[in-house]
């Protein structure tokens, strides 16, 4: 960008422009995804404080090993336990998304340049920046042949070429397939919109906990919503018996509004005026009873509840990856339950373990697909299984600006990386006997496959008739 | 033995003999032979596919947690789209390298124990979490390929400095491979972090669903963006790019094949 209005030897520094050049260099923009992908090795290898503890961080922080260690300090202070929330993680993708806006707009000028029905100015060969040419060709034609040569092959292989204005003779722009330049454009330009529904998302919306309702319970949305959901029933569908395949019929019960019947199933939300009620997965709720060898039942006691009587306790999961126990006072022993909700290509499982000795001895009483009974360790363990959903409530419309805008740059990328768009420059030269053409590609279209095989394409050219 | 090693062992073998065909003809300076190694690493392709659907089929699903459904799976992506690359640029060059990166996957998952795949190995897994992961591992392939390529490149440099007699390949050719298997990887592994995003979003409302692998293949994607860019620098484009992408390649095998437990300071 030289302002050739200016006197010779004076020089005007314009900040702007220096900004520009600075996040339209490919160092800028390298260095900056550089520090992203450090970002991201510290955020998955240092343990993010989870959601559930965000109200009282510091007591999860002091229950981390090696949080006193000679880095914890360190880590405080960048807040690598909470990286997405921190200042100098904001201000890195600020600055991506600054560069990208810059991306954006120079290669929406090069497509705009390749495209249009004008033809080329001088200035605008500065895209070709200042890198040495791309490849160069030799012959012992004249130039002037050359050029009616190099004219008549780029007509023949429809490109679209003219020759530059206030140029030195022998100085053509080529290009074919020009309209796919614009795939570039548009995939930069998609995923700063992406980035910008990533800071929507971060800053504005709300995710309630999970609620694992019993059929007939209510839960107030909250967070200013004048809204309650229900849930009438969880079951399987008329389809399928299949777990996987429970839903959860609920109604939405607005203020005041008339209620509304709809079906969340997992991966498939219910949605109410923009409130969202995701079925995350199930737990099970265990009905269980425990007899000896005699056929006596036992005392049990489960969680935190009081000292239990003889007969039948529930037992009810806080999430799928829960391990609840259960205490059989009369034998010092307990039976700890395990869920795996689906597992190599069988449906969940409930797995019953005896531990005794303080947790050292532990013996598989057995595992249970559905209501049934284990035996074991002159035990028999009578099991009624049930299941409640895991619902979750939320309100986060940036999430499908981020979506869009990622599958939105994957396609242009993809399209122009297959159309493959050519855009090049040709300068002849001559010197003595020999024709020299030198051909530049401009910076964003370096790297690609088709260069080579114009250059072979060309050669052949210039050497007919030789 | 199971039979899925056994035919993974034949998959290794053929690209033994695809790497001695490629060996030989590089010290012979004969450029013939070539399509005997091509006909050889496609054979191992169709082995390694074979091999992996029975380890699939055997563990009662796909489990991307599986040590060695990941290996060959991943030995499966780098052949494939070695091929696939040299079909659509006309060269097979760097077919040494891949063939070395895809033997040691292969063999890795051979020497794997059924017992070494990750506890938490027990995922549901629905239609769009397979969609996921298979373009993460053509992503990872893509990387694989572009760092042998860059690998390949800075092989090339050395043995001409030496005055090697061996017959290299060019390095157009070399730069053409890196260039475009990291496109490729760039593609796949973007598209596989976009059924992620959308995946997570609509079951459990976040953009992704909190797997450290995600986050091994998102700075995977970084790095292949920065190999892509790296092409537009003035000076050393070719090498900037080669050692990104080899970077690349790096951290997507590391991030599929050995951390996703890894954490530092690990929760309670």
């Amino acid at each position: 960008m030289t302002d050739h209005s200016l006197p010779s030897g004076k020089f005007r520094f314009d900040p702007l422009s220096a900004l520009w050049r600075i996040a339209a260099s490919p160092q800028t923009l390298m260095v900056l995804l550089a520090l992203v992908g450090l970002a991201l090795a510290l955020g998955i290898t240092v343990p993010q404080i989870p959601a559930g503890e965000a109200q009282n961080p510091q007591a999860w922080l002091a229950a981390q090993p090696g949080a006193a260690g000679p880095f914890g300090g360190l880590i405080d202070a960048l807040r690598l336990h909470d990286l997405f929330h921190a200042f100098w993680f904001h201000l890195l993708l600020v600055l991506v998304g600054l560069a990208l806006f810059v991306w954006t707009v120079d290669a929406a000028e090069l497509a705009w340049l390749a495209t249009r029905r004008r033809s080329w100015a001088a200035g605008d060969l500065a895209l070709w920046g200042r890198a040495a040419p791309q490849a160069s060709l030799s012959t012992d034609i004249t130039a002037a042949e050359a050029q009616t040569r190099l004219e008549a092959f780029l007509t023949e292989n429809r490109y679209r070429w003219v020759a530059l204005p206030n140029a030195s003779p022998g100085n053509l722009v080529a290009g074919r397939r020009g309209l796919f330049l614009w795939a570039w454009p548009l995939a930069l330009g998609a995923v700063l919109a992406a980035l910008l529904g990533l800071a929507i998302v971060a800053n504005w919306g709300w995710q309630n906990g999970d609620w694992l309702p019993a059929d007939g319970d209510e839960l107030a949305v909250g967070h200013g919503q004048p809204l309650t959901v229900r849930l009438d029933r969880y079951g399987p569908s008329q389809e399928s018996g299949d777990l996987d395949q429970q839903r959860s019929q609920i109604t939405w019960l607005p203020d005041g509004g008339t209620p509304l019947q709809d079906v969340a199933v997992l991966g498939h939300p219910a949605r109410f005026e923009g409130v969202a009620l995701r079925q995350m997965g199930h737990v099970p709720i265990v009905q269980m009873s425990v007899r000896d060898a005699s056929g006596r039942s036992l005392a049990l006691q489960a969680g935190g509840d009081e000292p239990g009587t003889a007969g039948a306790v529930e037992v009810a999961f806080a999430s799928a990856e829960d391990t609840p126990l259960v205490f059989l006072a009369d034998r010092d022993l307990f039976l700890a339950l395990d869920f795996e909700p689906h597992c190599r290509g069988g449906g969940p499982a409930l797995r019953v373990d005896l531990l005794g000795g303080g947790g050292q001895d532990r013996q598989t009483l057995g595992t249970l697909q559905e209501s049934g009974t284990v035996t074991g360790g002159g035990l028999q363990v009578d099991v009624d299984l049930a299941y409640r959903p895991i619902l979750r409530v939320d309100h986060r419309p940036a999430v499908g600006l981020v979506v869009a805008g990622m599958a939105l740059a994957v396609a242009a990328l993809t399209v122009g990386w297959l159309a493959s768009p050519r855009l090049v420059r040709l300068v002849l030269a001559s010197s003595g006997d020999v024709t020299r053409v030198q051909i530049l590609v401009p910076s964003p279209l370096r790297g690609n496959r088709w260069l080579w095989g114009l250059v072979a394409q060309l050669q052949e050219a210039l050497a007919d008739g030789d | 033995m199971a039979i899925e090693r056994w035919v993974a062992v034949t998959g290794g073998l053929l690209l033994l003999v695809a790497i001695g065909i490629r060996a030989w003809r590089s010290s012979q300076g004969r450029r013939r032979w070539g399509r005997l190694a091509l006909g050889a690493e496609a054979g191992a392709a169709i082995a390694l596919g074979i091999a992996l659907l029975l380890a699939i089929r055997g563990a009662g699903g796909w489990q991307p947690a599986d040590l060695r459904q990941a290996a060959w799976g991943m030995a499966l992506a780098t052949v494939g789209v070695h091929l696939g690359l040299g079909w659509w640029t006309g060269s097979h060059s760097g077919g040494l390298v891949v063939g070395l990166v895809a033997l040691a996957l292969t063999l890795l998952g051979i020497f794997s124990f059924p017992g070494s795949d990750s506890p938490s190995a027990c995922p549901e897994l629905a239609s769009p979490a397979y969609m996921e992961w298979a373009l993460f591992f053509v992503g990872a392939g893509g990387a694989a390929v572009a760092g042998s390529g860059g690998l390949a490149s800075a092989f090339r440099e050395r043995m001409q400095r030496r005055g090697s007699s061996f017959s290299l390949p060019r390095r157009r050719d070399l730069h053409t491979l890196t260039a475009q298997a990291a496109v490729l990887s760039l593609v796949a592994l973007g598209a596989g972090l976009t059924v992620a995003a959308w995946w997570g979003w609509q079951t459990a409302g976040r953009p992704m669903s909190g797997d450290p692998r995600e986050g091994w293949m998102a700075m995977a994607l970084l790095i292949v963006a920065m190999s892509r860019l790296a092409w537009q620098l003035e000076r050393q484009a070719g090498r900037w790019a080669a050692g990104l992408a080899m970077a690349a390649a790096a951290v997507a095998l590391l991030g599929l094949l050995a951390v996703p437990g890894l954490s530092w300071l690990p929760a309670p």
